[in-house]
């Protein structure tokens, strides 16, 4: 087979079917990695790294402090714990989401009367400036380009409300918390419809509905609160919308699929995850993005272990196309430059078809 | 308390488990069951009824995460435990003074980023240097925990969530007053 350019092999496994070789794919990345390849320049570092898809940005803030902050400015060691994508956010963000030192933890949107104030405004030339993907675009024709956008309507509900006074209002309030998730969908598709106007390829969607063997909600309460909601947010699009959740979202993918949803990122294997059962049981209705494990093999340096991880996720998920190589979640900061290094190399090579 | 408040936060804790249950139904149960004792209070302070034990708990140092800390404080305080919780980003030497203070059955340690494991390890070589271990109970747990690592570290106990963890504690303090009796 000749070889594709990165979009014709994106769009190919998109379709489900087998391109030359497995596409790279990156959720988020952390700083860390933009200042080893790139330099601190997103294009440099995610060409550098052999990705497939370039990630396009919405840019978010907390009190003036966007997003990756730290390729931009000096964050004070006081303002990181974790550091990372929201190292420097310290205070109440757009959403409501409330954050100490990088780190996130609680929410302040509590009434209805909290809404209106944590619904940010559009400013859709100032979250993706066209400029910049125009740039992307001369300068990168040939990748593919999603709209990673992690400002899901249902996660982003629970964080800006705070896990237990959102767990408390679907007893309490449950209108509220309707009237939350609609108005963030809302918010959401407008978003999207114009970075897709600019130029996306597909969206993933990112929105957290679980953790470590669980899902936050019953499948029943992720039906009558979610699903909806994804669904408007797929009709409203003409691109494919996958959607990335962490844990363990296994006994919600039917829900998914019959909202629209065509992808699915991280699959993490920690949280309960089988890659290989996915596969087989969704592989022709899901584009499956993941996963090698972040949490036990990308944190370290031993790159036989990583090369059996990548080994592993191309037995499972590899054969009839539908399958882009990519972490188990974010490339965080506790990845190792070696690990990711190796990780993206060895996929190109036993990656083919 | 024991027939009815602690017994249905039991039925709860597993059907939490047997995914009968998700957090929301949990946190409600929780609600009610704390209602309820505070009721119950002055008559259980009355009748000088035990508590099954105290647990001090935290967040390690350098992690502000406590969702699921907040959930095995319910679970515990559910099981009739007294909680001593002592938050988020918690320094290692808060949790030997107040192991000192408190004198607990049992101290849990949560950690969500694989980051602060290093602290989790710290935490645990400090209540050991402290000779504060062969007197309690340390248990661990929170995403990337694994019962390896518990191992691994020198804690007693780990659990793969909120609800295991009360049951986990329970079967260790067993052990540790039968090993008392021989």
């Amino acid at each position: 087979m000749r070889e594709m350019t990165s979009r014709e092999r994106v769009l190919t496994t998109i379709k489900h079917q087998e391109p030359d070789r497995v596409p790279l794919y990156a959720f988020s990345v952390d700083p860390k990695f933009i200042k080893h390849f790139g330099g601190g320049n997103p294009l440099k570092a995610f060409d550098a790294m052999g990705l497939d898809s370039f990630p396009i940005r919405v840019q978010n803030w907390c009190q003036g402090v966007p997003l990756l902050a730290s390729l931009v400015m000096d964050i004070p060691e006081d303002f990181q714990t974790a550091g990372g994508a929201f190292g420097g956010w310290h205070g109440v963000d757009e959403f409501g989401r409330i954050w100490k030192r990088g780190s996130y933890i609680g929410g302040a949107l509590k009434t209805w009367d909290d809404i209106d104030k944590y619904i940010p405004p559009l400013q859709l030339e100032e979250r993706t400036p066209p400029s910049v993907l125009e740039t992307y675009k001369n300068k990168y024709p040939d990748k593919a380009y999603a709209l990673n956008f992690h400002s899901g309507p249902f996660g982003l509900t629970i964080e800006s409300m705070g896990f237990e006074h959102f767990f408390y209002s679907l007893y309490d309030d449950r209108e509220l918390v309707k009237e939350v998730i609609n108005r963030r969908t809302e918010w959401f598709i407008e978003i999207c419809k114009y970075v897709q106007e600019l130029g996306a390829d597909y969206l993933v969607m990112g929105d957290d509905v679980a953790y470590k063997g669980k899902t936050f909600v019953s499948p029943n309460d992720f039906k009558e609160l979610a699903i909806p909601y994804f669904k408007r947010i797929v009709d409203a699009l003409d691109i494919p919308v996958f959607w990335h959740s962490d844990g363990y979202i296994e006994p919600l993918l039917d829900l998914a699929i019959s909202a629209g949803i065509k992808g699915l990122h991280a699959i993490e294997p920690p949280a309960g995850n089988d890659l290989g059962r996915i596969k087989q049981k969704y592989g022709d209705k899901l584009v499956l993005l993941g996963n090698v494990d972040c949490v036990s093999v990308l944190t370290t340096t031993d790159l036989d272990l990583v090369r059996r991880e990548v080994d592993r996720c191309m037995e499972q998920a590899k054969a009839g196309g539908g399958f882009m190589l990519a972490s188990s979640n974010s490339l965080h900061g506790a990845c190792t430059i070696e690990a990711v290094t190796e990780m993206y190399r060895y996929a190109q090579e036993v990656g083919r078809y | 308390m024991d027939n009815a408040l602690v017994t249905g936060m039991a039925v709860v804790g597993n059907k939490f488990k047997n995914n009968e249950l998700f957090l929301p139904e949990v946190m409600i149960a929780a609600r009610a069951m704390k209602a309820g004792l505070k009721i119950l209070e002055p008559v259980l302070r009355k009748s000088n009824a035990e508590l099954k034990g105290t647990l001090v708990l935290g967040t390690v140092r350098g992690d502000l995460h406590d969702v699921g800390k907040n959930m095995v404080s319910m679970m515990f305080r559910g099981a009739g435990f007294e909680v001593i919780d002592l938050g988020i980003d918690v320094p290692d030497e808060v949790f030997v003074e107040k192991i000192r203070e408190h004198c607990p059955e049992v101290v849990g340690l949560s950690a969500l980023l694989s980051t602060t494991l290093p602290a989790m390890k710290s935490t645990v070589e400090a209540i050991n240097a402290a000779g504060l271990h062969e007197q309690t109970i340390i248990m661990v747990g929170g995403a990337p925990v694994t019962k390896e690592f518990a191992n691994e570290i020198g804690a007693d106990g780990w659990a793969p969530d909120a609800a295991s963890a009360v049951e986990q504690a329970a079967a260790l303090l067993k052990e540790r007053t039968l090993e008392a009796d021989r």
